[in-house]
């Protein structure tokens, strides 16, 4: 096991450059002049050309990305060109909004997402499965920014229960209220997938012959269905919670944004926005830890649930 | 109905909105779209850090609600030379910063030098004047002394980038100066900033010197002022017509007239509304060089259609570049501009040589007269070009649209391959935006029109330094008759701006000092 993760580590870091390097370049053909925006619609040309020859804008790209990934390498991101605020900084005070919004979406998705899927494959071809797989498909189709929406308009604006103008502190500190309608929002559009696809990989185990095995030994339903099937079951489901954890950080940006959450998704687009280069890459280069850090957690997974995916 | 028992049970539980979520009746909370870039007034012109620097800093002197009559603030009097280069201003000496320092005159000598040295590279640099020297000739008593006089001064002595901040602040902090901490004399004291979140200010409780314009002196009347950051339109709605806040001017323009009739909530207005939507020419562009054609082009659109289709009736039309209301408008500037009269545009467009074709479209020399427009791809930008598209396509111009993202479009106006513009923009006098975007030595940008007039400049360097109002203002209209006559834009509309305000708020009155409606809302009250 601890090979296999520092394997994986290995063959992460030539990742995360490639990122950093397409990122870099995406930024620099973007026809942007911080410059320009830093100093304003109404500045004089005079006055932008100082601020690019300050910035080092006016060095070839190659030559700004080795410096880059120089001062990187020594744990320096640099400063934000539109604050002054260290960029460390910035994405020290983002991450645990992000990440409390993702783990609170997940914990929410995941056990419901099972339950539901669990459910519909045992009670197959009733009307409640038939239930169930209809909610799974109208999460699956509504667009996170109309759930939020929903979720805006009845919980916090007509029935005025939770707060969604922004994060009020971390969970420990009475922050908890603030997180449950972004929470709610992002793990909505889990529940579905997850659901789905429980159901059908239970389906397929409860065929096994482990299965009918275990019936035959008088075990009780409950115990063959949750001991034995699922946790075979779990295998896809897994790799897809993984896929979709990652797809989260997307969903995230836009949760953010609805209910004034600041983590690094807003801090992202708000960069990317004001052609702000050193927080985007910053931004950018902690989602792309974040997305890989989660695909080894999910192998990781995968060699607990099936000990023969171990590498040799 | 079982969501909602749900729901009711979780607020039984306690976890549902706490106290201190909602609005609390000490608190005032104000809900905006975008957060400020920094809190140094002198590093940003951003009006986001400019609304907090209104109440957690002070000026000089102070901006009425009529937007031109200048009240004593920080200084309780002041003279001006002769010559109208040196101004003496005499300080208050009972003014203390939050950290508890009383403010002198040094303070001001070292926030005015801030702005002024060239490596701060201010962006508001120019509204200092041509500043020569500021000097303390004694604790309370500061010289401010120019090359030539600036009849503007104290006008622009009330904008944020004048704040006056204390010198240890601003040394301890260094680059963090504005980030985290800063150190103001204003009724509130800033004391966090959660970027893209929230920044949060408590009472000055020593405060007792606001300006005259206020019924209240001192101290604020609520504990503590935050100001939110509610990037979604919707969401900002339903944070003020729940009460998760108090106030906002960042309302889009089809929510207000539901909010106005809201039992709860009211709208207010400036004075003034000193913010103009324009399309602007390129007039050494051959296709605009005519002064037939820029004209024909301003009388062929409807602007009341498009208050009323696009600003949702919150805007005037605009007949002139300067507000009738603001500082030295020239009320006999020539009003054609404003006027829609396409037969009048088909005439000019037919004497300057640009006749009708059989496909509906006008040439001349067997050129089509088509036209590209550059503009913000964001907000109401681009429904007034495809309006304006419109309206020109019925007397025969071929408008052509590109419009750009925020990220970009500077860097595309700075060309010269297009022949229009759309953009707005905010100003406090006549003077202030005429002389920043028709004087010759502001071209290629501002001056994006490339209008090069040596009378222009003339009638703008006499206005500029004049040493009374009657010269500043005759001056002054000269210009408007100049760049009025030369059809150099195509004035659409006065913005018009909003304070959505919950009744739960006491005296509260929509000011405009410099597109911040709340001021220092020393009135407001829980």
């Amino acid at each position: 096991m601890g090979r296999q993760i520092v394997h994986r580590l290995i063959i992460s870091i030539p990742a995360l450059v490639g990122v950093l390097f397409l990122c870099f370049c995406l930024l620099q053909v973007v026809p942007a002049d911080p410059a320009m925006i830093i100093a304003g619609p109404d500045a004089k040309q005079e006055t932008i050309e100082a601020i690019r020859l300050e910035l080092g804008l006016d060095r070839p790209i190659a030559v700004q990305f080795l410096e880059y990934i120089g001062r990187v390498a020594h744990g320096d991101l640099g400063r934000s060109i539109i604050s002054n605020k260290p960029v460390s900084e910035e994405l020290a005070n983002t991450v645990g909004p992000t990440v409390e919004l993702m783990i609170g979406g997940l914990l929410i998705a995941v056990p419901i997402g099972i339950a539901l899927g669990t459910l519909a494959a045992v009670k197959r071809g009733t009307v409640l499965d038939r239930i169930i797989m209809a909610i799974s498909v109208a999460g699956v189709s509504m667009p996170i920014f109309f759930i939020g929406l929903i979720l805006i308009q009845y919980v916090g604006y007509k029935w005025a229960l939770l707060p969604f103008t922004g994060r009020t502190g971390p969970v420990w500190d009475g922050g908890l209220p603030s997180l449950i309608l972004p929470c709610l929002t992002l793990g909505s559009v889990l529940i579905g997938p997850i659901a789905r696809l429980t159901r059908t990989a239970v389906l397929e185990v409860l065929g096994a012959d482990f299965v009918r095995t275990a019936r035959a030994k008088g075990l009780r339903e409950s115990t063959v269905v949750i001991g034995h099937a699922l946790r075979n079951a779990l295998i896809p489901v897994v790799t897809l919670i993984g896929l979709q954890a990652a797809f989260l950080l997307g969903g995230a940006v836009v949760t953010e944004t609805m209910f004034s959450w600041p983590g690094v998704g807003r801090l992202a687009v708000g960069a990317i926005i004001s052609s702000d280069f050193p927080t985007a890459q910053g931004a950018i280069m902690i989602l792309a830890l974040a997305f890989l850090s989660i695909n080894l957690i999910v192998d990781v997974f995968y060699v607990y649930l099936d000990p023969r995916m171990q590498r040799g | 109905m079982r969501l909602r028992r749900l729901l009711m049970t979780l607020l039984a539980t306690g976890l549902a909105l706490p106290p201190a979520a909602q609005a609390n009746a000490q608190t005032l909370t104000v809900i905006r779209n975008i957060d400020a870039p920094n809190y140094d007034g002198v590093r940003t012109s951003a009006g986001a850090t400019g609304e907090v620097l209104f109440m957690t800093g002070d000026t000089l002197v102070a901006l009425d609600y009529d937007l031109r009559t200048i009240r004593p603030s920080l200084a309780k009097s002041w003279e001006v030379s002769a010559d109208g280069t040196t101004y003496v201003f005499h300080l208050r000496d009972d003014v203390t910063f939050c950290s508890g320092k009383k403010f002198t005159a040094d303070d001001v000598v070292y926030s005015f030098q801030r702005v002024l040295d060239k490596a701060t590279r201010a962006p508001f640099i120019w509204r200092m004047g041509p500043a020569v020297a500021v000097t303390a000739r004694d604790a309370t008593t500061v010289e401010y002394r120019m090359s030539a006089p600036f009849s503007e001064l104290l006008l622009n002595l009330t904008n944020f980038h004048a704040t006056i901040v204390n010198k240890d602040s601003v040394e301890a902090l260094g680059k963090d100066y504005g980030i985290k901490g800063m150190d103001g004399t204003g009724p509130y004291c800033f004391q966090s900033w959660e970027p893209r979140n929230q920044t949060i200010a408590t009472r000055h409780e020593a405060y007792k010197w606001g300006p005259p314009v206020y019924a209240n002196q001192g101290p604020a009347k609520f504990q503590r002022a935050i100001w939110k950051i509610v990037p979604e339109e919707a969401a900002r709605l339903a944070a003020l017509a729940s009460g998760q806040g108090d106030m906002s001017y960042t309302m889009p323009d089809q929510y207000l007239p539901s909010l106005a009739k809201m039992p709860t909530m009211q709208v207010l207005h400036p004075e003034a509304n000193l913010q103009l939507f324009y399309l602007g020419f390129k007039t050494t562009r051959e296709n605009i060089s005519d002064v037939r054609v820029r004209t024909a082009l301003s009388m062929a659109i409807d602007r009341k259609q498009i208050v009323d289709a696009i600003y949702f009736g919150n805007g005037i039309p605009a007949e002139t570049f300067i507000h009738p209301k603001a500082l030295d408008y020239n009320p006999d500037t020539p009003k054609h501009l404003g006027r829609y009269d396409p037969a009048e545009s088909a005439r000019l467009l037919d004497e300057a040589g640009w006749t009708m074709g059989g496909d509906g479209f006008r040439y001349r020399d067997g050129k089509k007269l088509t036209l590209l427009l550059y503009g913000f791809a964001g907000g109401r930008s681009p429904k007034i070009a495809e309006a304006a598209q419109g309206f020109w396509r019925r007397i025969g111009v071929d408008l052509q649209l590109q419009m750009w993202d925020g990220t970009i479009v500077f860097s595309k106006l700075a060309q010269q391959d297009y022949d229009l513009w759309s953009i707005s923009f905010p100003y406090s006098s006549a003077g202030d935006a005429l002389r920043l975007y028709f004087h010759s030595t502001n071209t290629p940008a501002p001056n994006r029109m490339n209008w090069k007039d040596p009378a222009t400049d003339a009638a703008l360097d006499r206005g500029v330094t004049a040493l009374d109002d009657a010269t500043r203002f005759a001056a002054f209209a000269e210009v408007q008759n100049i760049v009025h006559t030369n059809a150099l834009w195509v004035p659409l509309v006065h913005q018009g701006l909003a304070l959505v305000v919950n009744k739960r708020i006491k005296g509260a009155r929509a000011h405009h000092v410099y597109g911040s409606l709340i001021y220092k809302g020393l009135d407001f009250a829980p």
